[in-house]
């Protein structure tokens, strides 16, 4: 026990004593209900006679043989007669001794004065019951109370006799009755035994039959064990069944779920390939305006055009009118305006749409696309000379090659190509890839170098295919 | 789970939902049947499909105990399940015999399953208390087969509600109890204790709150109650709240002097736990499974003398430390044994014996 523990327990005790004295001070009204008191039928005999000191001798004589003796003990010595007491009263009444006497007896003997019991009428019958006890005097009075009790004896033994007339007739009538009861009793008995008879040969016949079905039951439970292994083995075989059904529902689900992924999937293939192409769109948007941007006129050098009409010149006298020229790279179409004035009707080709439309615009031909495709696209050997600017095609080694490899092949045998390496636009011309360079390009692809016009950082380089 | 019905704010069904949660909680697929499912979110299901979910002995039956229902003893008798009676107990009729006779059929129809569930040789008997577990070994049940997890509440949530104070008398001391009106509840004798307060100096102001619904089949003990409380002259000073709702509840428990319990027979008794949760000291009478509910949280006397227990609401009243210290033991009690955590923990260790092998 804890301290805590027993601190509590000290607090109960005195909550306790606390309790005792509240209820010193104030008593509850009793809640329970008292005892009941017992009814008559269910009192003590003695215990009612105990209280009781006057009887009245008609009351008494009433009962008969043992039921008078113990009434007679009841009332007058106020207890349950003894066994002797009640042999000896008993004894007395089989002599011919009156109950008067006997109650006499009682009442006058020591245990009866102690009581005290008053019984009306008692005293007279039991004086004269005495006197009869005593010699000679006692016979004459006994002669004289019968003489004078003569006449109610003959009514009495009247009366008797019809009592006993009346008790004959019922005594026969209950014999007729016994009579008849003992017959059907002794029908019933036959019936009986006959039921029993037939009960025995049913039995006989049961355990008989109980001989002739217990191998066949023993044959059953044999069967019952075997359908009961069978049952547990089935049952086993389900429960695989079953598990390899949660397994496969459960692989169904993974790749139910895989289709929903993939599928998700290609849906978001399909809007980041939408949102590419929207991207690239705004991008080549962009790239176009800027590409217009940088070549505002105010952006090129005042001495292009002169320019452009001195190369153009040497162009009319290299290649000569008439010709198939191609011009890659034609941006907004000036170079184009100068070889038409030499008389010179090329086609050109411009990666920027803009740049493309005011070619158009200029009057001259010129497709919007990548010039490389369309160098790629053209027959072979069927161009007669090719011009092209280093600006529009970029400097990356591997384009270059491909517009050498292109360039071998749609030329003519013999054909030119003239390459303009320009600063303008000012911008953007730190990038450009220099004429030595493609020169050399060229060259390794099998062109001859024929010449080179100057004029400053502008240059534009001739360069023959070498005939077959 | 079985159960004969599930339905807001009531013991058992609280418990359904509690051991549900918990045992989800562990991994388990749990489902209620019932004939009935009202106002709550849990689905219900008939019982007549419970053949359709237990395929074998890997699944487990837990029959929710609390009165006799032929349906679930023939289910627990023919399912090829594990099964599990969960007893929250039958009140014995013998309580009910002045009162009312269709509680006394109920009663005694409920206990007599009791021989019938005890036969079938369940893997587990599961009850509320040690005491409940006692009418099963009685009957010849292996202890082993017993075990004793306290029932789930809402406890939790009462404690959580904001305090509604309109309705709760200012009694000084307030003498709190709860329950639903029946005869085995003490409620007589409640009465008698309290005028015994009353007739002190130290309980001239007292009140008594009685919270708890009185069935209508149960109305002549009903007016039994009402006689007694105008035999003592007390009809100004006992309130019996029967529509108290969940917030008024939480503020009884915290304006009450004494939590007094002087019940007859108890399963286990939710109502001692709340006391103790909520922080109000209990005095109960050591009668059925509340000794054992209580522990040593509270006072709880062997017999239920109207002085005696006058005596000990008076005391607690004039008492501060006496009160703060059940007050710090019923917290106590209630965390180490009755807070859910405990309680899940208590059930896990209960069915192990289901998973472990």
């Amino acid at each position: 026990m804890t301290v805590q523990d027993a601190q509590l327990e000290c607090v109960k005790a005195e909550i306790r004593a606390e309790a005792d004295l509240a209820r010193a001070r104030a008593p509850q009204p009793r809640r329970d209900p008292p005892p009941r008191r017992k009814t008559p039928s269910q009192a003590d005999p003695v215990a009612a006679d105990r209280e009781r000191i006057e009887y009245g001798i008609a009351e008494l004589v009433g009962p008969q043989y043992v039921a008078f003796v113990e009434q007679a003990y009841r009332a007058i010595l106020k207890r349950e007669a003894d066994e002797a007491g009640r042999n000896a009263q008993i004894a007395l009444l089989a002599n011919g001794t009156s109950k008067a006497e006997i109650l006499g007896n009682l009442r006058w003997s020591p245990e009866g004065r102690a009581a005290g019991t008053h019984i009306k009428g008692l005293l007279p019958r039991y004086l004269l019951a005495k006197i009869g006890r005593i010699p000679l005097l006692g016979y004459l009075a006994d002669w004289a109370i019968a003489f004078a009790a003569l006449p109610k004896l003959m009514r009495h033994q009247r009366a008797t006799d019809t009592s006993i007339g009346a008790v004959a007739l019922a005594n026969r009538t209950t014999d007729a009755r016994l009579d008849a009861a003992r017959s059907e009793l002794e029908g019933r008995l036959a019936a009986v035994a006959q039921d029993v008879s037939a009960l025995q040969r049913a039995v006989q016949d049961l355990e008989r039959r109980a001989g002739e079905i217990e191998p066949r039951a023993r044959r059953l439970e044999l069967r019952a064990d075997a359908l009961e292994d069978h049952a547990r083995e089935s049952d086993a075989r389900h429960d695989a069944q079953l598990q390899r059904a949660d397994r496969l529902a459960q692989r169904a689900d993974e790749l139910t779920h895989y289709v929903h992924t993939g599928n998700h999937w290609l849906v978001s293939v399909q809007r980041g390939m939408d949102e590419v192409e929207r991207v690239a769109g705004d991008l080549r948007d962009r790239a176009e305006r800027l590409a217009a941007a940088i070549v505002e006129p105010g952006d090129m050098r005042t001495d292009r055009a002169e320019r452009h009409a001195a190369w153009a010149r040497d162009v009319a006298m290299r290649v000569g009118a008439g010709r198939r020229v191609l011009d890659l790279g034609s941006g907004d179409g000036d170079w184009l305006d100068a070889l038409a004035r030499v008389g010179i009707d090329a086609t050109g080709v411009e990666p920027v749409t803009a740049l493309a439309d005011q070619a158009a615009a200029r009057g001259r031909t010129v497709a919007a696309g990548d010039p490389l495709d369309v160098l790629a696209r053209s027959a072979d050997g069927g161009i007669d000379a090719i011009s092209l600017s280093a600006a529009a095609l970029g400097g990356e080694p591997v384009r270059i090659a491909q517009v050498v490899v292109e360039a071998s092949r749609a030329l003519a045998p013999g054909g030119r190509v003239f390459l303009r390496c320009e600063a303008e636009p000012r911008r953007v011309a730190a990038d450009m890839p220099d004429a030595a360079r493609w020169r050399a390009w060229f060259e390794a692809g099998g062109f001859r170098f024929l010449d080179s016009l100057q004029d400053g950082p502008a240059s534009l380089t001739v360069l023959a295919r070498a005939a077959e | 789970m079985l159960v004969p019905g599930v339905r807001p704010h009531d013991a058992v069904s609280n418990d359904v939902l509690g051991m549900t949660a918990a045992l989800r909680g562990d991994g388990h697929e749990v489902a209620v049947f019932a004939l009935e499912g009202e106002r709550v979110s849990e689905p219900v299901l008939h019982p007549d499909a419970l053949h359709d979910w237990l395929s074998g002995p890997d699944d487990v039956l837990v029959y929710h105990y609390c009165v006799g229902w032929d349906i679930a003893l023939d289910a627990m008798r023919r399912t090829r399940a594990r099964r599990v009676v969960r007893y929250h107990n039958v009140t014995p009729p013998e309580f009910f015999v002045d009162w009312s006779p269709g509680y006394v059929a109920a009663c005694t129809a409920g206990r007599a399953q009791l021989d019938d569930f005890a036969a079938l040789q369940c893997e587990l008997y599961l009850g509320d208390s040690p005491y409940n577990v006692e009418d099963f070994t009685s009957r010849g049940v292996d202890p082993a087969r017993c075990a004793v997890v306290a029932p789930f509440h809402e406890i939790g949530q009462l404690a959580s509600l904001a305090p509604q104070p309109a309705r709760i008398p200012d009694g000084a001391p307030l003498v709190l109890t709860v329950g639903r009106i029946s005869p085995n509840k003490g409620y007589l004798q409640l009465v008698d204790a309290f005028a015994a307060l009353r007739a002190e100096a130290a309980g001239r102001d007292a009140h008594l709150l009685v919270i708890g619904k009185l069935d209508p089949n149960l109305s002549r003990y009903g007016e039994a109650l009402d006689e007694r409380i105008a035999g003592h002259g007390l009809d100004d000073c006992v309130t019996i709240l029967q529509d108290a709702n969940g917030a008024e509840l939480r503020a009884a428990f915290e304006r009450a002097t004494a939590f007094v319990m002087l019940s007859r027979h108890e399963g286990f008794c939710v109502p001692l736990v709340e006391a103790m949760a909520l922080g109000t000291p209990v005095v109960a009478l050591g009668s059925s499974a509340m000794p054992s509910t209580v522990a040593d949280a509270g006072i709880v006397w062997e017999n239920d003398d109207a002085h005696l227990i006058a005596a000990t609401v008076a005391r607690l009243h004039r008492d501060e430390s006496l009160r703060e210290a059940l007050r710090t033991r019923g917290h106590r009690r209630y965390a180490t044994a009755f807070a859910p955590d405990a309680l899940a923990r208590e059930l896990r260790t209960a069915f192990a014996r289901f998973t472990s092998k």
